[in-house]
């Protein structure tokens, strides 16, 4: 059974001379399932045409282009376009690729600790005494991950904010990373140099 | 490079050219994170934080706080350890007290050494090393006696003998000569204690024997 708020949406607007293939194109596009389109399409006889429309139908007929029929108990969001799946999937595995830099850090952290302890005497996390900066390796991966993971589950709404919001959380984590990098470098290799020579 | 400091620009490149070529494509209703989307955002976001934050933080408390092991290397020779007091400006203690192998003919040796702060060390190269080991020794113990049988070389290191008024002792030698300076003294208990360093003044290191305790 075709939905009355469908009908009566494809019946004003047919009303208003709108083609048929714009409308269908409109109903689609927010979601309606093409075969309940097509049904009330072919249900639906056209209003009569008046030709020259009055500033008030003009208004009304504004008014009624936002008035697109919502009330879908029936129907379900039609099927993202396959590029937004591979976009979520390209921001998941981009996340899952700033995992280990996230935890780099504290790995190096340990892993430093561990491989002076053998020498008698050795502080313990003296390392970190030595380059205090090292903790800045670890926060472009920390920063990334949860914001790369929600940009994937977001953008899968296929919703125009989700849009500005991944491609913001993108140029955000591609600053921080090459920011951070450089800060690294700065700070952390001349130091890490030295006392290797030393 | 590494391989993710390749594929991750990449992936970079590959996401904004998506991106902006698919942007007339997100025309759909903004919907709502589910539950299960929400959690594992969650779990994600806790474990990242956590995780680092914890070993981060406890490296820092560590470094920062040190554990000396003076007390577990106390409970494990028969002998007071001696630590000095006083240390010349800028000098902190940069290693454990632990237990050295021989020293002075004698096992159970406790050693610790002394530098200015790692940071410094390894970009000022100005490096003022100062090791103290110390041992315990019998009755007839004489320190003098003890370097010069083990010395081998042709000039024989110079020994003088000196006061420490802040710290009873059976001997206090100072040695120079040879390439580091050596203040040595025998505590009444019989601990020889030898305080040694090649750049350090020889005043600092009187004043560093005379505030052993």
């Amino acid at each position: 059974m075709v939905n009355p708020q469908l009908l009566d949406y494809i019946k004003r607007q047919l009303g208003l001379n709108k083609p048929r293939e714009v409308i269908r194109e409109n109903l689609i596009r927010i979601g309606w399932k093409q075969a309940d389109v097509e049904e009330a399409l072919n249900q639906t006889v056209p209003l009569p045409i008046q030709q020259n429309p009055t500033n008030e139908q003009l208004t009304q007929q504004g008014q009624l282009n936002n008035e697109l029929p919502t009330d879908k108990p029936n129907t379900e969001p039609g099927p993202r376009p396959k590029v937004i799946k591979v976009i979520s999937n390209l921001f998941l595995g981009l996340a899952l690729f700033s995992m280990p830099g996230a935890f780099a850090g504290s790995a190096m952290v340990l892993a430093s600790n561990k491989a002076l302890i053998p020498i008698p005497g050795q502080l313990e996390f003296e390392i970190f005494k030595a380059m205090p900066y090292v903790g800045l390796i670890s926060v472009p991966g920390i920063m990334a991950v949860p914001l790369l993971l929600l940009a994937a589950l977001k953008i899968k709404s296929g919703s125009f904010s989700a849009w500005k919001l991944s491609l913001f959380i993108l140029i955000l984590v591609i600053i921080v990373n090459i920011t951070t990098g450089f800060l690294a470098r700065l700070l952390v290799d001349p130091i890490y140099q030295a006392t290797t020579n030393y | 490079m590494s391989l993710n400091e390749i594929i991750t620009p990449i992936f970079w490149i590959a996401i904004f050219i998506l991106l902006l070529v698919s942007k007339k494509y997100f025309v759909f209703p903004n919907e709502r994170l589910s539950k299960k989307a929400m959690f594992l955002l969650v779990i994600v976001t806790i474990l990242v934080f956590v995780v680092n934050g914890s070993i981060i933080g406890f490296a820092y408390y560590k470094a920062y706080n040190p554990d000396y092991e003076y007390e577990k290397i106390s409970g494990q020779v028969s002998y007071h350890i001696y630590r000095p007091s006083y240390l010349p400006p800028g000098i902190e203690q940069n290693s454990k007290f632990y237990i050295e192998e021989e020293f002075a003919g004698n096992t159970w040796a406790v050693r610790s050494a002394y530098n200015i702060p790692i940071s410094q060390v390894a970009i000022s190269e100005k490096s003022n090393l100062t090791v103290i080991t110390q041992t315990q020794v019998d009755d007839l113990f004489d320190a003098k006696e003890d370097v010069l049988s083990r010395y081998q070389g042709d000039n024989p290191p110079i020994f003088e003998s000196i006061v420490l008024p802040n710290f009873p002792n059976k001997q206090a030698y100072f040695q120079t000569g040879g390439f580091a300076k050596v203040l040595h003294v025998v505590a009444m208990d019989n601990v020889y204690i030898s305080i040694a360093s090649p750049r350090e003044t020889e005043e600092n290191l009187q004043k560093m024997g005379d505030s052993l305790e």
